[in-house]
């Protein structure tokens, strides 16, 4: 009888034991749902969100104190935030903050708990910025901040053979989860900044037939998919990993004389063009969109005012669009993404040796409200004669009604948004030096309301709005 | 031994010639920073001279984003290229009043109109013109159109129209307005309805 109350005592203590273990995990899994990653040169780091008033908010101190000296005093409702030698101050309920004397608009309300300032994550990137003064990358629906160009890219090339075989090799050594599932092999990098212009690449191989990069939850992943269960092997140096698919255990007979015809060689489309099977992450995905932010470095664009210039606002921009369009699965790039000099010739050059389906060239200016959209009209002498090559002036030609189609749908698509449009033609460079279809888009601004082309709201909602007609300008390009 | 009250008067008197030749200085360059610049900002050429003139020009409108036609007055001048240099300074005379419908920088001026086979027109410019110019898409734009009608609609044979800026080549007016590339006349007509 006493053994038996023993044996119940010690199954009950050890499924309460069982169940502490099961809530801990849980609640560590929670915390694993509600982060996001910070990768700073200096160093990489999560930082737990919460859900308040219905959207995800942070600790300003977590944020901040991994990348500099950061305190925070209390001043009534108000906190005052020093960062290195800035000074920031948020108002407890208030959706607006100080940062070096500029209003930042945070998107909600500052919030305090215990203690803490809770600011929300859409924030994040006009607060970064603002503070730290140098590049910041936000991908706000994967909850990854990347800070002054932090992030490691990795090329790809595919060795077809019996046994073809994927080398990755990244700029800097990593460490990634992996993980099988049939035949796809997952590698999750948590806390490295892993980065990619690819969505989904088909591979032109039997046994490996697919590369995909993703990132959700401050974590990056890389799908490879394949006929059968892949093999994936790290290199010694961290920098490379290998995808192979398995040894095959019996000799293979000898192959027998197809008997299917030989199928044309296929007719290569600049916009369609058949995935490389050597494929670098630098090279162009098939459908790839060029954001120009105008201006930078010494050519600062409009001045609006003594703190702010049109080369600030069209790299904010920039990035939004960019971030709306590889949620909407679109491959894009920024011509520039720093404080960056670049010539007219230099932006055009570098957009047609990438073969990029669409140029889209941001600018802000006075006068008027909303946004004026262009598209590009030929006003020079040189006229193409024909042939396969093209005046620089005139490279535009071949793209033009294409490029009218696009101004037109991106115009439509932000009116839906109930923003004042203006369409119009110009000469603007280096529009006319590009061969894919090409458009400008300007926020246009009041010196007395110029803060507001900053407005998070205002650039989010322009940059979906391009973003949408762009997914709706490819779609109509696939049609056959 | 030079007696104390001496002394300080000395002192005085070369702290007196000190401070009275640092002032000079300060006035002698205010003075020559001033008669720079209204060297600059005065007229380039001698105004055109002859018989009176009615011509149209085209002129920008900010505040709607319009460009209108409007009658001026110039004299004529028998030379082809000083009266095109007088049709766009009647241009850029709206410009430079005030209140003015489409402000210029200080000194905006034509120096020159080069007149090529008839047909083409090369536009220099002062530096003025351009460094003072307002960045953005828009206000360039207009100015150049306003220019380039103008220039087209009172002299019919010019069909390209370039500008260079004290007597060099650049690549934008401000920052946006292409200035590299020869514009067609044309062209240019069906760009500037847009804001009429």
């Amino acid at each position: 009888m006493r053994s038996m109350n023993t044996k119940s005592r010690a199954l009950r203590a050890g499924l309460g034991a069982f169940l502490l273990v099961l809530c801990t995990l849980l609640v560590c899994l929670g915390d694993l749902e509600r982060q996001v990653s910070v990768y700073a040169p200096q160093k990489n780091y999560q930082v737990e969100v919460q859900e308040r008033q219905g959207q995800l908010y942070f600790s300003l101190l977590d944020l901040l104190q991994p990348l500099g000296s950061a305190s925070i005093h209390a001043n009534g409702n108000e906190w005052k935030l020093q960062f290195n030698n800035a000074d920031a101050v948020f108002t407890e309920g208030s959706d607006k903050a100080k940062v070096r004397g500029r209003t930042i608009d945070l998107g909600g309300k500052t919030l305090s708990e215990n203690g803490r300032v809770l600011v929300p994550l859409n924030a994040s990137f006009a607060l970064l910025s603002a503070l730290l003064k140098t590049p910041v990358e936000v991908h706000p629906s994967a909850r990854r901040i990347f800070i002054d160009n932090a992030g490691t890219r990795f090329t790809a090339e595919l060795k077809k053979g019996e046994r073809s075989s994927l080398l990755l090799s990244f700029d800097h050594p990593v460490s990634p989860q992996v993980t099988h599932d049939g035949n796809i092999v997952r590698l999750t990098f948590k806390r490295e900044p892993v980065l990619s212009d690819i969505t989904n690449q088909p591979l032109d191989d039997k046994s490996i037939h697919s590369l995909s990069f993703s990132e959700e939850n401050g974590m990056a992943s890389l799908t490879i998919s394949g006929a059968s269960a892949l093999d994936a092997s790290l290199g010694s140096d961290g920098r490379s990993i290998t995808i192979q698919s398995p040894a095959p255990l019996v000799a293979t007979a000898p192959s027998q004389p197809n008997p299917q015809p030989a199928s044309p060689p296929a007719v290569e489309n600049p916009q369609n063009a058949a995935p490389a099977t050597t494929n670098e992450p630098r090279s162009s995905p098939a459908f790839l969109v060029m954001i120009d932010p105008a201006h930078g470095g010494d050519d600062s664009g409009a001045r609006f005012s003594d703190s702010l210039t049109e080369k600030e606002i069209t790299l904010a921009l920039a990035r939004r669009v960019k971030a709306e369009l590889q949620e909407r699965g679109i491959a894009a790039r920024l011509l520039r993404d720093g404080d960056t000099t670049l010539g007219l010739e230099q932006r055009a050059e570098i957009v047609n040796q990438q073969h990029t389906a669409v140029y889209i060239a941001l600018h802000a200016g006075t006068p008027g409200r909303g946004v004026r959209v262009y598209a590009p009209v030929l006003t020079s002498s040189a006229t193409p004669a024909g042939g396969k090559f093209l005046p620089w002036d005139a490279a535009q030609a071949p793209a033009l009604p294409r490029s009218k189609e696009l101004a037109r749908e991106i115009a439509d698509q932000l009116e839906k948004k109930s923003l004042p449009v203006f369409s119009l033609g110009t000469p603007l460079r280096p529009l006319n030096n590009v061969n894919a279809p090409a458009i400008a888009v300007e926020l246009a601004t009041d010196l007395d309301h110029a803060q507001e082309l900053m407005n998070q709201k205002f650039q989010t909602t322009v940059a979906a709005g391009i973003a949408s007609a762009i997914v709706q300008h490819r779609a109509e390009m696939e049609r056959p | 031994m030079i007696p104390r009250h001496l002394q300080i008067t000395i002192a005085l008197l070369l702290a007196a010639i000190a401070v009275s030749g640092f002032y000079i200085i300060r006035l002698t360059h205010k003075e020559q920073a001033k008669s720079l610049l209204r060297m600059e900002e005065g007229p380039v050429a001698p105004p055109a001279t002859g018989a009176q003139e009615h011509i149209r020009v085209l002129v920008a409108y900010d505040e709607d984003r319009a460009l209108r036609w409007r009658d001026a007055v110039i004299s004529t001048p028998p030379e082809r290229n000083v009266r095109a240099r007088a049709i766009l300074r009647a241009v850029l005379a709206q410009y430079l009043q005030s209140p003015s419908p489409h402000p210029l920088g200080k000194g905006a001026d034509i120096k020159d109109v080069y007149m090529i086979n008839n047909d083409t027109a090369v536009i220099d410019t002062t530096p003025q013109f351009a460094d003072g110019h307002p960045s953005g898409i828009l206000p360039e734009e207009m100015t150049l159109f306003s220019l380039i009608e103008t220039l087209s609609a009172n002299i019919s044979s010019i069909q390209r129209v370039k500008f260079v800026v004290d007597g060099q080549e650049r690549e934008t007016l401000a920052g946006h307005a292409d200035l590299k590339s020869f514009y067609q006349t044309a062209a240019v007509h069906d760009l500037a309805r847009e804001f009429e």
